[in-house]
């Protein structure tokens, strides 16, 4: 009895002990974010602040460092001497940049290429491994090193000690609740960014807006200006053609998901069809993850004059072969006049690139006639050059893939 | 206490299992309930104890024990049902210390545990005390939560056939065990059991139930008849009486 | 016809003594363990921090500004590190000792948060909130306050049926198992009509982590367990009678009716504030309770703090392996926790030598 009384004893203090130790964890102080030379700390860099900060550096006074002048100097002449204040793509949460970004942690896949085509790819300091591990992206065909730089976390979660690690300015991550968490946890502004795929680039969130957003966050609005124009015209110059078709030659599309999925998932939103001017037969149909599966039966009552493959994965199970040999669907017309086709298709969110190619492809292949004179290849070539300035890639993606047509 | 219970009444889906039971318990008395399956036996019990709430009056001395808490009933009131079962790992003296759970709180005392070895040594299974329950025999099972229920020290002790897990010779033995603390302790008791042989030769009164009445009541005697077992139970049996001891010899099934 | 005993009392009730003094021992030692892994966890992290600088930041939580720490040893120990460790802490020993009272309550060893579908009530609040943007509460709160309410609903349902007369604990668990499928499909339902960010969000949600842990949620839970844990224990002893059946409880005194609800409340508050932080994390709440009873017996008095504390070390050292195995990706501690719990439990009951339960 009295070794148990003892033994009691001992139980309490170390729960008393525990308890505390998490309620007195706690309340560490918070860091503050702080612009760099704020003398008086109220967010605002004056020109007295400033001229002051660069007089006390001259005279070789150590409190500020280079780096915190000329950061100051750029805040000063380039956001207003404030903080950057912008709503990013999750519920337009607010975020505050108090340093211009010199690094940037990529804690998701589709952020990659926004950065990299906003020529911003010698910034990136940290990656999300499935950057690294993905044979499929384009971009890190052009920049290859981006895929030695080290990992930051991958699957659900980033590793927010990681992310210190790399001593980013800025971090872009998916448009998730959790971004302000890993602010919270990290002190690192944390930036939401939309990659929602077959999404029309002007919408809320599409391709303009994000670049918009990432270029001002990056000091490359003009990029980012030059790139939505470069896509407008692109696109228009498709569209225009396409445009004119009289309703009755509208060629009806289906668009099949592609990679190892069966023929009956299909993309009921696909903007390269869009544009290319094709019916997407599979318009309006709930989907997830972009895709959406109805019955063979369906097929063969919509009778898709065209029925287009995505093929973004080398050695995918769903290819031409498997559809033209399908008994059940013997008898539509894709079928009968040999117009099933292979299209890249982005994964891992929309490349705004590969749309675009793929718009090209689509074009071309449904309306050859109105598209003579369109070279497929040499304008996807000068499209991922423009994205990703590397010439050739289109041909080298050509030649890793070796199904797609190639009209020469 | 005198245990008064009038007019008991129970219903199950409007179906009534119990109909006007009145019975009356004096201390020191030994009542067995008998009756064919579906008689009613152990609902009667249960009822007493209200571990189902019947209609009507149960009091102990003055008290209505519709106004006590039950707490209260269990200090007066123990209860050893039919096929004791216990889901967890419990030692055999913590099984009989919950018997202690009315007169204590979270932990127990060392009276308590004083009290609890006592009537282990009275059912003369202190051997076991610091076995696992689950792994005795339904015999030894039964006389642990016996002595549950002696360690509970109520003045009422309620059984749902107490021997129907016991060989002969512990069956007799319980039932001189109860029968010794009925008279040495002032303690009532009430059962409800299938042995007529048993229920005639210990018994201060037998009640014989069927669907949901009391039949008949009183002494062994008066209510073991040739007539009221052909009636109740619907078989033939002749009694006799030896050595001051009645013997039920059953014949034939009616 | 009484047998006299050939053991003393004496030597018996030494011998029970020295049982409770083995069960109080056992906690005290899940409780060093614990201790132990928060100081061996915190060392662990993909910054290399030395052992010597992360105690003098902890050090310094306590006694601020007597020892020299750096800025990022500062932010990784006290906002990466120790809030990981103390939500994995809390949530194990959270699901711990509901899972405990779960299977008391129903005498049932199948009963735990996930399969009474909590766990799944709380993922479908989570859908909503995510896929339609809908819910009880606004801005940060929005996910969390639908996931703490889907769970509780949850719970409502299992206690409203357990009210009905004549309901068997078999029939609650089973209810239980229904709802789990119900919520489980109307996510999947919600899932499968959502944009691909929201459907990513949505699995990401129900694999569970930690790594979104704040110093508000933790004090959040530690507040609840810390009232709701003497509540519990306190009716802990009653619930050992219950085990005994319902008839037999009633006869010592117990009102099983109040004392079932009681327990079945706190322990669906328990698991709601857990489950609406971390997501689903599923074994815990199952085996703790078990590999505590093989170990102590079924004493709830006992079994709760065990199982509570050794939910919280198994989840801890769970998390070690998430962070550490495929670092810097951090494995969904869901995930690990079953990996790493599975073959102990199966290897526990294979090995046992009597039936526990």
């Amino acid at each position: 009895m009295f070794r148990n009384k003892i033994l009691m004893k001992v139980l309490l203090a170390l729960l008393v002990i525990s308890t505390t130790f998490v309620l007195f964890t706690s309340p560490v102080a918070a860091y503050d974010n702080e612009l760099p030379c704020d003398t008086n700390k109220d967010a605002t860099l004056t020109k007295e602040e400033l001229s002051t900060a660069i007089c006390e550096y001259m005279l070789g006074n150590e409190t500020n460092s280079l780096d915190d002048v000329g950061d100051a100097s750029y805040i000063y002449s380039f956001w207003n001497g404030e903080p950057l204040t912008i709503n990013d793509h999750y519920n337009d949460r607010e975020v505050k940049l108090y340093r211009p970004v010199e690094r940037i942690a990529l804690a998701s896949t589709p952020s990659v290429r926004i950065v990299a085509s906003l020529n911003a790819a010698d910034k990136i300091v940290g990656v999300y491994q499935n950057i690294i591990d993905d044979n499929g992206l384009i971009v890190t065909k052009a920049y290859p090193e981006i895929r030695n730089q080290p990992a930051i976390g991958g699957g659900s979660s980033p590793n927010a000690e990681a992310i210190l690690a790399v001593e980013p300015d800025v971090v872009f991550y998916s448009a998730s609740s959790n971004a302000a968490v890993l602010e919270g946890n990290t002190g690192i502004p944390v930036v939401a960014l939309s990659a929602t795929f077959g999404l029309e680039f002007g919408e809320t969130n599409g391709a303009y807006n994000v670049w918009q957003l990432a270029g001002q966050i990056l000091g490359k609005e003009e990029r980012a200006q030059h790139l939505s124009e470069y896509s407008q015209d692109k696109i228009e110059t498709i569209s225009d053609i396409s445009s004119t078709l009289p309703v009755e030659n509208v060629k009806n599309a289906y668009i099949a998901t592609g990679g190892n999925n069966d023929i009956i998932k299909c993309a009921p939103t696909y903007y390269s069809l869009d544009i290319a001017g094709g019916n997407n037969l599979a318009e309006g149909l709930p989907s997830s993850w972009g895709s959406a599966t109805v019955t063979k039966e369906q097929i063969v009552l919509w009778n898709p004059d065209v029925i287009f493959i995505r093929y973004y994965t080398i050695g995918q199970t769903l290819t031409k072969d498997t559809v033209n040999n399908d008994p059940a669907l013997a008898g539509i017309n894709a079928v009968q006049n040999s117009s099933v086709y292979y299209i890249r298709g982005s994964s891992n969110g929309m490349d705004p690139a590969i749309a675009i190619a793929d718009a090209n492809r689509m074009a071309k292949q449904m309306y050859p006639d109105l598209f003579v004179d369109l070279d497929v290849e040499a304008e996807g070539n000068s499209i991922y050059n423009e994205f990703y300035n590397e010439d050739g890639l289109y041909t080298q993606m050509l030649e890793d893939f070796g199904v797609f047509e190639r009209w020469d | 206490m005198k245990l008064i219970i009038n007019e008991l009444q129970f219903n199950y889906s409007s179906e009534p299992l119990l109909e006007n039971v009145n019975l009356e318990l004096k201390p020191g008395e030994l009542v067995s309930i008998i009756g064919p399956n579906g008689a009613g036996k152990s609902t009667l019990i249960k009822c007493i104890n209200r571990i189902l709430e019947p209609e009507g009056s149960i009091k102990i001395g003055e008290k209505d024990t519709k106004k006590m808490s039950r707490n209260e009933i269990a200090k007066h009131m123990s209860y050893v049902p039919q096929s004791p079962e216990n889901k967890f790992p419990t030692t055999v003296l913590d099984t009989v210390l919950m018997g202690r759970r009315p007169h204590s709180s979270w932990r127990f005392s060392e009276n308590d545990i004083n009290k609890a070895l006592n009537s282990l040594e009275l059912m003369g299974i202190s051997d076991f005390a610091l076995k696992d329950y689950n792994e005795l025999s339904g015999g030894q099972q039964q006389r642990v939560i016996i002595a549950r229920a002696i360690a509970q020290e109520s003045n009422i002790v309620l059984l749902d056939e107490p021997t129907s897990n016991l060989d002969i010779k512990h069956q007799l033995s319980l039932m001189e065990l109860l029968k010794e603390l009925v008279q040495n302790k002032g303690i009532s008791v009430i059962m409800a059991i299938h042995d007529l042989n048993i229920s005639a030769r210990y018994s201060d009164r037998l009640i014989l139930m069927e669907k949901g009445k009391i039949v008949a009541a009183g002494e062994p005697a008066d209510v073991l008849t040739e007539e009221n077992i052909e009636e109740v139970y619907g078989v033939k049996i002749s009694v006799r009486e030896e050595n001051g001891l009645l013997h039920i010899i059953p014949l034939r099934s009616l | 016809m009484k047998p006299k005993s050939l053991i003393s009392s004496d030597s018996i009730k030494k011998d029970y003594n020295d049982l409770i003094g083995r069960k109080i021992l056992f906690i005290i030692a899940l409780s060093i363990s614990i201790i132990a892994i928060i100081g061996i966890s915190s060392t662990i992290g993909v910054i290399g921090l030395s052992v010597k600088e992360v105690y003098l930041t902890i050090l310094n939580v306590f006694f601020p500004d007597t020892f020299v720490v750096s800025d990022v040893a500062a932010r990784v120990v006290c906002y990466i590190r120790l809030p990981r460790i103390c939500m994995g802490i809390l949530a194990g020993i959270g699901l711990g000792i509901s899972g405990a009272v779960m299977q008391g309550i129903l005498r049932n060893p199948l009963a735990s948060p996930y399969t009474l579908g909590i766990s799944s009530g709380a993922g479908f609040g989570a859908a909503v909130a995510i896929v339609l943007g809908a819910g009880f509460a606004g801005g940060e709160y929005l996910i969390i306050g639908n996931a703490f309410i889907g769970a509780l609903i949850c719970s409502i349902v299992i206690l409203l049926l357990s009210s009905k007369q004549g309901t068997t604990t078999e029939t609650m668990l089973l209810a239980g198992i229904a709802l789990m499928y119900l919520f489980s499909a109307s996510t999947a339902l919600l899932q499968y009509f959502a944009d691909d960010e929201a459907s990513k969000e949505v699995t990401f949600w129900l694999i569970g982590s930690l790594s979104y842990a704040t110093w508000n949620q933790i004090i959040a839970i530690a507040l609840i367990i810390v009232i709701t844990f003497p509540i519990l224990l306190w009716k802990s002893n009653d619930l050992n009678l219950i085990a005994a059946g319902d008839d037999t409880a009633k006869s010592l005194g117990i009102n099983v009716k109040n004392t079932r609800l009681i327990l079945m409340i706190l322990a669906s508050l328990i698991t709601a504030s857990i489950v609406c932080f971390t997501g689903t994390i599923g074994f815990i709440g199952l085996v703790a309770p078990h590999m505590t009873r093989m170990i102590i017996g079924g004493d709830n008095r006992f079994v709760f703090p065990a199982s509570a504390l050794l939910g919280g070390l198994l989840l801890c050292v769970a998390d070690i392996f998430a962070i550490t195995l495929a670092e810097p990706t951090i494995l969904p501690i869901g995930i690990m926790t079953s990996y790493m719990g599975v073959p102990l439990f199966l290897y526990l009951i294979l090995r046992r030598r009597k039936s526990y339960w």
